[in-house]
């Protein structure tokens, strides 16, 4: 099996796979709009009052911890689960009444759900069989497909003779095959090993992106989700906890329970005074980016990315400083994971190899970075 | 599942132990078919008094059980065989099974029952197959009943009756023979044109018959149907509250009934010929000969037996019943039934 | 390691192979033999008849038709049914999957009753209709029209697919729907395209059953059909023991299962070919509650389906049996455990039920035994071979009950083998045909059971056998349920064979209820009504109990 596979453009002629229809390339355009959206199951709500918006040609991941709804919320937007309240509109039409045969929408599935029955071929073909398309275009379509996710060769083979990478590559022809409308995709990559995971996760962020498509990608890896795409929603038992670029949401997590879930540990109780002082058992902060004034007591996210060891020629931009025990210190390879007793608090960061940290035991005296001190609501 | 199959398991352990049990050595077997019927008193004085264990060995109906007795013929499975009735009584002659036995109480049985005059088989029971009709359905419809087999064809009769396949049934069978008995070989078809013409409706077999289609038994909506003579008083007799007046009637005027004699006759091979024949002595003696009537609901051959009072009261006999021979009888069944299944079915 | 597992699988499989030559090919080639070569007339004379006259050339066509309409009707109304038991969660689930069972072990004299106190001339719904709509004559009128049988058939057979396809569908992936759907299928389309050629293997092993059990059906075409229709199985009957034609009768019995086996084969074939496997790796999701309005609709309406198909008939059984003269009344069930017959073949119902079920358990021992071990032979095979022994192992269902049952008496006579008129006779006969049905529940799931998982598991370092319990074992453990099941309940409602061996203690049910039916009177036929009441509800129960535990 060969682990590593790459799009050779030259190959493939883009423009006879996908027809690109005019509304496609006009990227500022709001596509699928969901608002308010709600659903119970045995009276047990797995959704609550959703809402956002995606761009044409984004691609939007769902994160969240199993049972946070993120594939529920898929599969209502595939039109898969009906029960619902809200709603939820796509190019302006609301397509709540419209069965998912209609959507025109395409979906990879967890397990790939490839038909056993079908060789790859059929199975790429299936859609395009759907749409009536003509016999000569969909063999070039086909044969298009297959050698963008590089199955040449393949075409005659039963499902079960496949591996798991090329079931995925299969799945993810079948899906794209018909042109759809807005791309579908539940933990496609949950079941491979990390390391063809990703591999497999910038190539699918290439396809998508060359052929412009709109996508919605569920997982539960937040490493995945960063580097596959252009907006996060994080999900946690059934709300929406943040709604914003992997940027954003890597740098101010909008509350405890999205920073909990990125692996944020470091949160610190304190009182804010009006001119934006925070003060706590560890001394006093000045939190200049930060918008919010809410005054008395709140708590204070301190990302483990923002500190560097205090040393006399301090850079003027970590200008906070604080003091504890080195509790533990881990070799990460690129970095050290510093775990820190203060008085009040154990805290977690992540520390560059050089300067060279102080070891088990120790006083450290660590630099803040203000931006990456976050008020959490 | 486990469980199930530990019990499985042992509850086949028990059949097979079942079935290695040694029988006694006097046990007499008497093969016989689905309707045989005894009272357990009656058989446990006999094995009382004789030393002899009976065993029951149904095998089916009255035509099957005899054919199995047939084809086991030189290695019978049985002793005895109960159950031939005068429609099978050539077959039975002709495959050559039965071992004559002259019983001293043939004396006591009518000379018109005793069909065979070697006495392989011996008459045990009889009765008639006739018409039974719904009295109540009658008297409320305010219609006078059929008195003779030949009434069924006229307009007034017409979609009140059932019949059997002669093909699938012996009482449809001997209802057949008995139109034969009646009109002759010319005639029958005849008559059974008219009877279709008359939309009758045929049943594959008596329990269809009676209580899928007639009034009195069921939720049918014929009120004539072909049944036995005696089956007024077991309608009586097993009627779920008491009655004091039969709500059928047995239609027996001359020539409008067959008379059906069950036979019992002892297996060529038999290991034990003299414990048969006290068994046939016993099935022809009193004691059981009375315990007939209730049990099978036909009358007993032996006439010094004492009829219940439901049979005196209830029961009767056809005093001329349609007579067919049991050789003509094997010999043409193909071609009648043939014959009656073009006319009446086809 | 090659050679060893040949020999492994050859000593598996000589049980059942013995068992059939045992109890099937012999005493079946015996009652050839004597019937063509040892009769007094020289046989062509009596077999000329099959060719002159047109008689049986159209009775030939009209079993296939009637039993190729069956299949069909049976098909069409299950399917939907077996969608939902597959897919669904639904108030009284187990209960209904229960209740379905019934039909299958009624004797064709209470299902005739059954159907006429609800369709029949005075039935129910006519009664009914004609009160209300003051008609004078009832507006169904289906007695003794094919109707009425296909009817029955459909209702006999129901429970086949829906336990057949149903285990089966409830283990495919229910993400191929949604895939399929989200590729642009409209839900029939997806029906066509993905889920019924999936399905093929089981809707063809059902449909397979359903064609030969009405193929080779009785009791329902000569009482409901009435006289003017007549399959082969009822003019075997008719030429052997009316007749007494056993040339003609053996001669039908052959070409019942000449046709059947060639069927059979070329199924087998069929099935062997199209293996295809969709073991998923997950375990397929949970049955869930209906939640749209079309979702509840499409489960109401499929459940009111089998209300009235097999439920009504067998409520207006139980009225039947509480309704006396007056009105309601327990006497016939009081009448069953206090009857005044002295008679020796008198059995109490309990005993009865003892009798039935521990002959029921016995049979389902044996059948699921040897089906077993008959599947894991077959699934194993090559292609051509196994399909050939596929087709070999149903013959018993094909064959006609009449011949094989003289061929028991001609052939099973002798020491050790001495089983003619043993009650043994009575659970192997049960089993004989009970077999091939465990094999057809089990051989699909054995089939896809993926090699490179017993593969894995050898590698692991199992033995053959632990690969069989710990691998396979489990995966076909509700194929072997649904098996056993079948095993049980062909046996509870088993007639002839426990008939042709009757003895006083050992009545079966079915026999019991024989005994009332054949003579007049009310009483009789209350408790023959009563009697079969207690068979359905003992059935329903035991698969009640049976369902629970499963789930």
């Amino acid at each position: 099996m060969r682990l590593h596979w790459k799009i050779q453009f030259s190959k493939v002629p883009i423009n006879e796979i996908i027809l690109f229809r005019e509304d496609m390339t006009q990227s500022d355009k709001t596509i699928l709009e969901v608002q308010h959206l709600s659903n119970q199951y045995d009276d047990q709500p797995l959704l609550q009052n959703v809402s956002f918006s995606l761009m044409q040609g984004e691609i939007l991941c769902l994160l969240g911890p199993s049972g946070s709804g993120k594939t529920t919320l898929l599969r209502i937007i595939a039109g898969l689960e009906t029960d619902i309240s809200g709603s939820i509109t796509f190019r302006g039409q609301d397509i709540c009444k419209i069965p998912p045969h209609k959507r025109k929408f395409g979906m990879m599935f967890q397990e790939y759900a490839l038909f056993p029955h079908r060789t790859v071929w059929q199975n790429v073909a299936f859609g395009l069989e759907m749409q009536k398309t003509g016999k000569e275009n969909q063999d070039r379509k086909i044969r298009a497909m297959l050698e963008l996710v590089r199955l040449s060769g393949f075409e005659h083979r039963k499902i079960d003779e496949l591996s798991g990478g090329e079931r995925q590559r299969v799945a993810l022809a079948r899906s794209l095959a018909p042109e759809p409308q807005l791309l579908l995709l539940d933990e496609p990559l949950g079941s491979l090993d990390r390391t063809l995971r990703d591999r497999l996760t910038r190539e699918i962020r290439t396809i998508l992106k060359t052929l412009n498509v709109t996508a919605v990608f569920v997982t539960h890896d937040q490493a995945e989700a960063f580097s596959v795409a252009d907006k996060i929603a994080v999900l946690h038992t059934g709300c929406l906890q943040q709604f914003s670029t992997p940027e954003k949401i890597y740098r101010t997590p909008a509350n405890k329970v999205v920073a909990r879930f990125l692996g944020f540990r470091n949160f610190i109780q304190g009182e804010l005074d009006d001119r934006n002082i925070f003060r706590s058992s560890l001394g006093k902060f000045e939190l200049v980016s930060q918008s919010k004034t809410n005054q008395g007591p709140c708590t204070l996210l301190l990302r483990p990315d923002g500190a560097r060891l205090s040393t006399s020629h301090d850079d003027s931009a970590f200008t906070h400083k604080m003091s504890g025990t080195v509790e533990s210190r881990q070799f990460q390879g690129s970095s050290y994971n510093m775990v820190i007793r203060t008085a009040e608090y154990s805290l977690a960061f992540d520390l560059p190899l050089d300067p060279h940290p102080p070891v088990e035991g120790d006083r450290i005296e660590l630099a803040l970075l203000p931006s990456a001190l976050v008020l959490m609501p | 599942m486990k469980r199930l199959l530990v019990v499985a398991a042992s509850s086949l352990l028990l059949m097979m132990s079942m079935i290695t049990t040694v029988h006694a050595e006097k046990t007499i077997t008497v093969m016989t078919h689905d309707s045989f019927n005894v009272s357990k008193e009656v058989v446990a004085n006999f094995e009382k008094e004789s030393g002899i264990t009976l065993r029951f060995l149904k095998s089916g109906d009255a035509g099957a059980a005899l054919i199995q007795a047939i084809l086991s013929k030189g290695n019978p499975l049985a002793d005895l065989f109960f159950g031939v009735d005068n429609t099978f009584l050539s077959r039975a002659l002709d495959a050559d099974i039965f071992e004559p036995y002259a019983s001293p109480l043939l004396a006591d049985i009518p000379a018109h029952l005793q069909l065979d005059k070697e006495n392989r088989l011996l008459p045990v029971d009889y009765g008639d197959v006739c018409l039974n009709i719904d009295k109540e359905w009658f008297a409320k419809n305010k219609r006078t009943p059929p008195t003779d087999i030949a009434d069924l064809i006229k307009p007034e009769y017409k979609a009140l009756t059932v019949v059997e396949n002669p093909a699938t049934s012996s009482p449809g069978m001997a209802f057949l023979l008995a139109t034969i008995g009646r009109f002759g070989e010319d005639g029958y078809l005849d008559f059974w044109k008219g009877l279709r013409e008359n939309k009758v409706i045929v049943a594959n077999g008596w329990e269809d018959a009676y209580y899928g289609h007639f009034t009195s038994a069921s939720k049918g909506d014929r009120p004539i149907v072909v049944s036995y003579a005696s089956s007024p008083p077991a309608v009586v007799y097993y009627s779920e509250k008491k009655l004091t007046e039969a709500p059928t009637k047995a239609v027996v005027t001359a020539h409008s009934a067959f008379r059906q004699i069950e036979f019992v006759g002892i297996l060529k091979g038999t290991k034990e010929p003299e414990h048969a024949r006290k068994v046939v002595d016993f099935m022809l003696s009193v004691p059981f000969q009375e315990d007939i009537p209730l049990q099978m609901f036909v009358f007993p051959a032996n006439s010094n037996a004492t009829l219940p009072e439901v049979f005196v009261k209830y029961a009767v006999l056809a005093d001329q019943p349609a007579v067919v021979s049991p050789e003509a009888i094997e010999n043409n069944r193909e071609a009648w039934i043939e014959a009656w299944t073009n006319t009446v079915l086809r | 390691m090659k050679q060893k597992n040949i020999l492994l699988r050859w000593s598996l499989f000589s049980l059942p192979l013995l068992f059939l030559v045992l109890f099937y090919f012999y005493p079946l080639i015996k009652i050839f033999l004597l019937s063509f070569f040892q009769g007094d007339d020289w046989p062509p004379e009596k077999l000329s008849r099959l060719i002159s006259s047109p008689v049986y050339g159209k009775i030939l066509w009209f079993t296939t038709w009637q039993a190729a309409v069956s299949t069909l009707l049976t098909l069409v109304f299950a399917l939907p049914g077996a969608y939902i038991f597959a897919r669904y969660n639904f108030f009284g689930k187990s209960l209904f999957q229960a209740l379905t069972m019934v039909p299958f072990v009624l004797p064709t004299v209470v299902t005739a009753a059954a159907f006429r106190s609800l369709l029949g001339p005075n039935g129910l719904i006519n009664t009914w209709a004609m009160t209300t709509c003051n008609l004078s004559l009832p507006p169904i009128q289906i007695d003794q029209t094919v109707f009425f049988f296909l009817l029955a058939h459909i209702f006999y057979n129901y429970t086949l697919v829906l336990r057949i396809v149903g285990s089966f569908w409830a283990a495919l992936d229910p993400n191929l729907h949604s895939a399929s759907q989200m590729l642009g299928a409209s839900p029939w389309q997806t029906f066509r395209k993905i889920t019924l050629p999936l399905l093929m293997p089981a809707v063809s092993s059902a449909a397979l059953l359903v064609f030969i059990f009405c193929f080779t059906s009785f009791g329902v075409v000569l009482i409901l059909g009435g006289p003017s229709y007549s399959t082969i199985e009822v003019e075997i009957y008719r030429q052997s023991v009316q007749l007494f034609n056993l040339p003609m009768a053996a001669a039908l019995s052959l070409i019942q299962i000449v046709v059947n086996f060639l069927l059979m084969w070329i199924h087998a074939r069929l099935v062997a070919h199209s293996r295809i496997s969709f073991y998923a790796d997950t375990p397929t999701t949970m049955p869930i509650q209906a939640k749209t309005k079309g979702q509840r609709f499409f489960v109401r309406a499929n459940l009111f389906f089998m209300l009235i198909l097999l439920i009504t008939p067998l409520l207006a059984l139980l009225l039947r049996s509480v309704t006396g003269e007056d009105g309601l009344t327990l006497a016939y069930y009081r009448a069953l455990f206090t009857t005044e017959s002295h008679s020796i073949f008198f059995v109490e119902p309990l005993a009865a039920i003892g009798n039935s079920v521990g002959f029921a358990l016995s049979a389902m021992t044996i059948a699921v035994t040897l089906g077993l071990l008959a599947s894991s032979f077959i699934a194993s095979e090559p292609g051509g071979k196994s399909s050939l022994w596929d087709a070999i192992i149903m013959l018993p269902l094909a064959t006609s009950a009449v011949t094989l049952g003289f061929g028991y008496i001609i052939s099973l006579n002798t020491p050790p083998l001495n089983l003619r008129d043993s009650i043994a006779l009575v659970p192997i006969a049960h089993a004989l045909v009970a077999f091939p049905f465990v094999v057809r529940c089990i051989l699909p799931s054995l089939r896809q059971i993926p090699e490179s998982l017993k593969e894995a598991a050898s590698l692991l370092g199992a033995s053959p056998f632990k690969v069989w319990h710990r691998v396979e074992l489990p995966i076909i453990r509700r194929a072997i349920l649904v098996g056993g099941v079948f095993a049980f309940s062909i046996s509870m409602g088993e007639f002839g064979a426990s008939a042709f061996v009757t003895r006083p203690h050992t009545a079966t049910m079915p026999v019991a209820i024989f005994r009332f039916l054949g003579q007049p009177g009310e009483m009789n036929y209350g408790q023959a009504m009563a009697m079969s009441s207690i068979l359905m509800m003992v059935t329903c129960s035991v698969f009640w109990l049976i369902g629970k535990r499963d789930n």
